[in-house]
Parts: C-alpha cells; structure tokens; sequence
C-alpha cells in the first residue's frame, strides 16, 4: 500500500499538471488567434485603401503595366507586406516582390477566389514564390459599387508570428513549469504537515498493543487529527492506570494465595484448573506451573476430590466435604467447593479452598484413644477394689486371715489408683506448661538423695547400682521437677532389671550443658516400638508392667520435663540387652 | 461441527477413564491399607468401590464404541480410543484385584499377624507408584516414560519371589497356613496387578508409536 502522503502529493500534482497544461494551451491557442486575427485585420485594411486608392485613380485597366508597378512599389514601400495586383482573369498586374509577368494565373488561389465571390478573402498557406508561411488578405477593387475591375491582394510572411508564438510557448511552459514546482513543494510540505501527527499516532497506537503503556504521541497536529492524538494520549493514560491497578490487584491476590496455608485451586468451565496457589504443591505433589491447564482430573488424579468438583459444577451449590488424599503422601483433607456464577446463575467455574487437617484428625485420635486408656487404666483397680469388697461384703470378712490379705490388696489397688491420678494430673499440669521455680540444683547430690530413697529397693532386687564419678555438678532448674524426672528414670530401670542386674548412672560435663545417662542390662525394647515408649500408657511388656506397679506415664511426664527444661532425651536400647536413656540439659535456663 | 463434537466426545471419555483410573489406584492403596490396619469398615468400603469401578468400565466402552460407529475416527483419533478400551479393561481387573485383596482382609480378620507385615506394603508402595506414573505417562502421552515404568516390573517380581519364600518357610508350622496361604494370594495380587500396569504401558507405547511392542520381558 502507497502511503497517504505520496496518494495526497500525487493526487496535487496530476491536478495541478493538468490544469497547467489546459490553461497554457487554452492561452497559446487563443493568443495565436488574436495574433492572426490582428493581422489578416490590418491587412484587409490596408488592402482596402489601396484599392480605394487605385480605384480613385483611375479605371485599373487604364493603367500602364509600369504605371501600376510603380504604385505598387510605393505602396509597399511604406509598409512591409508583399503587394500583388490581380485583374478579374487572374493575370498578374503587378507585384511589389516579383516579375509579374514571370507569375502563374492567380485565379486558383483560394484567397482570390473567395474575393471574387464575397469581395474579400484570406488564406494561410506557403507560397512557392518565396519559400514561406504566408498569410494572404485579397480585397476586390469596386466590389461595393458592383463593377469589379481587379483584385488586390497583401501577403504578409508569418515567419515572424510563429517565431512569435513559439517564445509565448516557451515562456508559457516555463511558467507553468515554475508554477508546477512551487505546487509540487507546497504539496509536500502539505501532506508532511498532515500526514505526520498520523504516522506518530500508529506509532503510539501499534506501541500501546505492545503493552507500552508509557508512550504517547508528542506532536498532537490541529484540528480533527489534533483531536484523535488527544483522544489517543488520553485512552493511553486512562490504559496506563488502569494496566497499573490491574497489576496491583493481581499482585494482591497472588500476595494472599501465595502466603495461605490453606491450597487454593481455581476450576474454569471446561473443567481445567485456571489459578492455583503455591500451598497446592504440598497436597498435589506437582509444581503450580505443571498443573495450570490441566484438567482437575489429571492434576489431582484422586476421584474423591474429582467427584466433589464435577457435583459442584452440576448442581451450583457449595460443599463441604472431608477428602483422603493418597499422593504424594497420605493426607486428610477439608475440601470447601464453592461455584462462581454468572448473573444468570450459569456455574462458570468452581473454587476450591483445601485445608489439610490430618494433624488435628490425629490429635482427634490420640485423645480419644487417651480417655479409652484412663478408663482402662482406671478400670483394673476399681474393678478389683469392687470385686474384693463384694467378696469381703459376702462373708468372707468373718475369716480374719483372708479379711487382711483381702484388704491389703484393696490398699495396694488403691495405692495403685492414687498413683495413677497423681500421674494424669501431673502430667495435665505439665502440659499446661506452668512456670518453673527455678534454683541452682546440685544433680551430683539429687542423684545421691535418690540413691537412698530408692536403696531398699535397689537391695531388694540385689541390683549392682553404680553412682556416677562426679559427686558434684550444679545446674539451673527447678529441683523438684529435676527429682521427678531422675526418679522416674531409675525407677524405671529397676523395674525393668531382672534380680542382680547392673544399673549405672553416668554424669558427663559437656561445659554449657550436662549429659546424664541411666543404662540397664534388663529387657530392652524391640527396635520397632522405640518410637512409642514416650507415649503416654505405651508399655513395652504389658503384663509385666502393670505388676510392677508402673502407670505407664512415666516416660512421658520425663519428656514433658525434659523438652520443658530445654533438654533433649534420647534412648539407645536392644531387645534382652537393656537400655541406655541419655538426657541433655542445659546449665543455664533462658 | 462435527469435529468439534468428536473433540468433546474424546475428552469426555479422556475424563471417565482417568476418574475410573484414580478410583482404582485408591482402591489399590485402601485394600493394602485395609490388610495391614486389619480394617474391616474400610475393606468393605473397597468392596462396595469397585461397583462404581465396574460402571465405569461399562460406561467407558459403551462411549468408545460410539464413538466409533458415530465418528469413524481414522489414524491417531482411532488409537487414542482403542487405547481407552484396551486400559479400561486393564484398569477393571486391577479393581477387582484390590477387591480381592479386601475381601482377604475380612478373611483374616479375627486373628493378629504370624508377624507384622512388611513385605507387602513394600511392594504394594512400588505398585501404586506404577500405577501413578503409568496414569501421568498416559496423561501427558509419554512413551519413554511408559517404558521405564514397565521396567520396574522386576522390582515387583524379585519381591514376589522374597515374599512367597518367606511365607512357605512360615507355612512349615501348620497354624499359620490359613493366614499364609491368604498373604500369598494377596501377593500374587499385587504382582497381578502390576502386570496389568506394564500392559498399560504398552497401550500408551501403541497409543503414541502405533507399534505394540511388549514391555513385559
């Protein structure tokens, strides 16, 4: 495509051309006719005074040949024109320019012959005589009175008209040629003027769909083109603010999804996933990237969730509804589905919010599964309490020997039964995590007090006890609950050491911390159930336990503790070689 | 237009056979959890599953052959369905495989394991994972994928060799051969079980390639 402005030069210039040429012809054409007219005007007039001349005279025919050549002589002395006089037969008289009796007959010439019919002629033509243009005006000598006697005729050469109309030619087509110039000039600067606001406006235009919404267009022009640059600018601007809230928005919402816990996942129409947030990876195990366009089936590839989204585009109402998810890894999840509908409440997609409550499912568990073990634990002593005062309500009471033996087994039950609540309370009251009274605890020492609390146990079961090398080692805590976990730990150890067993307790510095460490030879633990023993109720040897009196909480208040001092504790052990529990404390608490 | 429709008509079917496809890989994992948990509420769950599985098999092939009659699709189109057909029938006995293996949960139920069960949840964890890969490599149309997911068939096999050995020397005592003879079978249906993921496999490699090539060496 040409552009506008070559169309627009093109378009002035053929006109401009066209008018120049038409006019100069026009002009030329008629200033050749006016030129003639002139001319043969002056000729006729002349013509006419010489015949009146000659007809004053005398009659022509009365004339001397060298009388009438003589006059003719004179006459064309005082003019330049060629003068011929011709009788009605067309035999030259006389000429001023040649012999006439050397002339042809005159009579076929087209100037004389239409003289003779009308009284004057004229004619434009070469002649033989001369070699030249001629122009010839021939006027008949008494045409008037109505006795023709002759014919006089003038030729004039137009050599002198035609170089004449040539130079008007010329300077013409030089003006013209000037005029064209100045057109073609103006033209161009014309259009520049027009068609440059133009070119800067596509410009901007083509910019403004390449997403540069900064540019505009600095030389608006004026009138209807100034105006469409200033709408341009304007719709640039008011695309620029609003480019830029778009991006704000966005950068919102990406800001929230992004930094939810919850997984978000946007469903369109055609069932493929259009938004997703960056906490979906977790539930789906792909990168948010993978999954963008994919149909939610083949993103999540689990029919549970599947069926929730396909339902919820069906019937255009909110679910809620618990999923299990089985990949990457095993999870549970509250999937909330709700629909986004147009106004005419057609379902356009699906959004779907996924929190993962696999922790608090297992919490769920876990607690229930505490209150299923409290009533266990609480049951067994209540029902042998129950079962001996029945036995004793019954009768048995009046042998004084099984009324003894029957109630010291009720008071160890209910020895067992305090125990046991004492335990659960203090474990309740460890994990309300009160503070600590904290002091300057001496472990060396505490080890040494508890050593001889324990001792008749300890001789009881003939156990080789040995006390750590260091008598001394101060640490910051709170000492009765430092009493509680070291008790716990040795107790424990006792319980499980067979008769004659070796039970060593350790103490290490380690500079900011110390290292305590209870190893036993006794049982041990199987390897796959090492993990559990810090649960609460968890015993490795069910039967053996509760007859040493255990409640099965121990360990877990010595963890509480432990973790609650800024400790760590740990467990080596192996089935039938015993065990090693070693605690880390620190020195100074925070 | 009537392109269009086909499109949709694929994609619809596309759609069936992964839901069909993602049931069964749940079923799978639920009938092995259900056997190691001894789970009776979630075996009989997989039970009544695998009537869902079934009617979308029906579905899936019914579609297909319509599909076929309605369409006449040629070339790449006829292999994709073709494909469809030949998974979905895989995909049912897979389902039917995880039903058995729950029905041998409610067999087993009223007795704790000679031992607890390690073996088989291994190789039930690598037979998932064939049947997620083959599933994404079908997804994405992968052949090379396909044919590495067929390979870790070995895997499956050396497991099933390690598992029915171990589980004959148990049978020598006479009281665990009811528990025994069950585990083996659940073994077997699992090695099943991946077979038919390595027939996937091959669809996926024909689906792509128009070669059928068997990837079961």
């Amino acid at each position: 495509m040409q552009s506008f402005s070559f169309r627009l030069n093109t378009i002035i210039i053929s006109i401009m051309a066209l008018i120049l040429f038409l006019v100069g012809f026009y002009v030329a054409g008629l200033m050749e006719k006016v030129y003639v007219d002139t001319l043969a005007n002056r000729l006729t007039r002349e013509a006419n005074i010489i015949a009146t001349s000659i007809d004053t005279h005398k009659d022509i025919k009365a004339f001397a040949p060298n009388e009438i050549q003589r006059l003719v002589n004179r006459f064309s002395e005082s003019g330049n024109s060629r003068i011929t006089i011709v009788d009605l037969d067309g035999t030259v008289l006389a000429d001023s320019e040649a012999s006439a009796n050397r002339m042809d007959n005159h009579l076929d010439r087209p100037e004389i012959r239409e003289a003779l019919s009308n009284g004057r002629g004229q004619s434009l033509r070469f002649s033989h005589t001369l070699n030249t243009d001629m122009i010839y005006v021939a006027h008949v000598i008494g045409f008037s009175e109505g006795h023709p006697r002759g014919i006089v005729r003038l030729g004039l050469s137009i050599v002198n008209i035609n170089e004449f109309i040539h130079n008007l030619w010329y300077s013409l087509a030089l003006g013209m040629g000037a005029a064209l110039l100045l057109t073609v000039i103006v033209s161009l600067l014309v259009s520049r003027h027009i068609t440059r606001p133009i070119v800067e406006i596509t410009s901007v235009a083509r910019k403004i769909t390449q997403k540069k919404f900064d540019s505009r267009v600095h030389h608006p022009g004026v009138g209807e083109i100034g105006q469409l640059a200033y709408a341009l600018n304007f719709m640039a601007s008011s695309l620029e603010s609003q480019m830029k809230e778009i991006k704000e928005n966005e950068e919102k919402l990406s800001g929230v999804l992004n930094n939810m816990v919850s997984g978000v996942i946007l469903i369109g129409e055609s069932r493929r996933i259009l938004l997703l947030n960056s906490a979906i990876e977790e539930f789906l195990g792909h990168s948010e990237k993978a999954l963008i366009g994919k149909l939610h089936i083949e993103a999540g590839l689990n029919f549970g969730l599947s069926q929730l989204i396909d339902h919820c585009f069906q019937t255009g109402e909110k679910i809620r509804d618990e999923v299990h998810i089985y990949y990457p890894q095993e999870k549970i999840v509250d999937a909330n589905l709700a629909p986004y509908t147009t106004d005419h409440g057609e379902v356009k997609g699906v959004v779907v919010v996924l929190h993962d409550i696999t922790a608090i499912r297992r919490l769920e568990k876990m607690r229930s599964e505490f209150v299923a073990n409290v009533s266990h634990e609480l049951k067994t002593p209540i029902t042998s309490i129950k079962g001996f005062a029945e036995t004793l309500l019954d009768g048995a009471m009046e042998d004084k020997e099984i009324l003894r033996q029957f109630l010291e087994i009720i008071h160890s039950e209910s020895e067992r039964l305090h125990r046991l609540i004492n335990d659960i309370l203090d474990l309740s009251k460890i994990e309300k995590r009160l503070p600590h009274q904290l002091s300057v605890v001496d472990i060396g020492e505490l080890i040494n007090v508890i050593y001889h609390n324990l001792e008749a146990k300890i001789s009881k079961k003939h156990i080789n006890f040995i006390v750590p090398a260091i008598r001394s080692l101060t640490i910051e805590g709170d000492r009765d609950r430092l009493h509680q976990i070291i008790v716990n730990l040795i107790d424990n150890a006792i319980s499980y050491t067979p008769e004659q067993g070796t039970i060593k307790v350790d103490l290490v510095d380690l500079g900011e911390s110390i290292q305590l460490s209870v190893k036993d030879n006794g049982i041990g633990i199987p390897k796959a159930e090492i993990h559990r023993i810090f649960e609460r109720f968890y015993r490795v040897d069910k039967g053996r336990a509760r007859n040493s009196g255990g409640t099965g909480l121990g360990l877990a208040i010595v963890k509480h503790l432990v973790e609650s001092h800024h400790g760590t504790i740990k467990v080596e052990s192996e089935e039938g070689n015993g065990s090693t529990f070693t605690l880390t404390l620190p020195k100074a608490q925070p | 237009m009537k392109r269009q429709s086909f499109d949709e008509h694929l994609e619809h079917l596309h759609r069936t056979l992964l839901s069909m496809a993602t049931l069964v890989e749940e079923n799978i994992i639920k009938s092995v959890k259900s056997l190691v948990d001894q789970n009776v509420v979630l075996a009989g769950h997989v039970i009544k599953q695998d009537e869902v599985i079934n009617a979308l098999e029906l579905e899936i092939e019914l579609g297909c052959f319509r599909t076929i009659a309605l369409q006449q699709p040629v070339g790449s189109d006829l292999r994709k369905i073709g494909t469809m057909l030949k998974i979905s029938a895989d995909l049912e006995r897979m389902g039917d495989y995880a039903t058995s293996i729950a029905k041998t949960t409610i067999r087993l139920k009223d007795k704790p394991y000679m031992k607890p069960l390690i073996d088989i949840p291994q190789m039930a964890t690598i037979v998932k994972e064939m049947v997620r890969d083959a599933l994404n490599a079908y997804i994405a149309g992968n052949q090379e994928d396909a044919i590495t997911i067929a390979q870790r068939d070995d895997e499956v096999d050396k497991l099933y060799t390690i598992i029915f050995d171990d589980l004959i020397r148990a049978m020598s005592n006479s009281a665990n051969i009811h528990q025994g003879s069950h585990l083996l079978l659940v073994s077997q249906y699992l090695e099943r079980i991946a077979d038919h993921v390595t027939n996937i496999c091959e669809w996926i490699v024909y689906m792509k390639t128009g070669e059928i090539k068997s990837l079961n060496l």
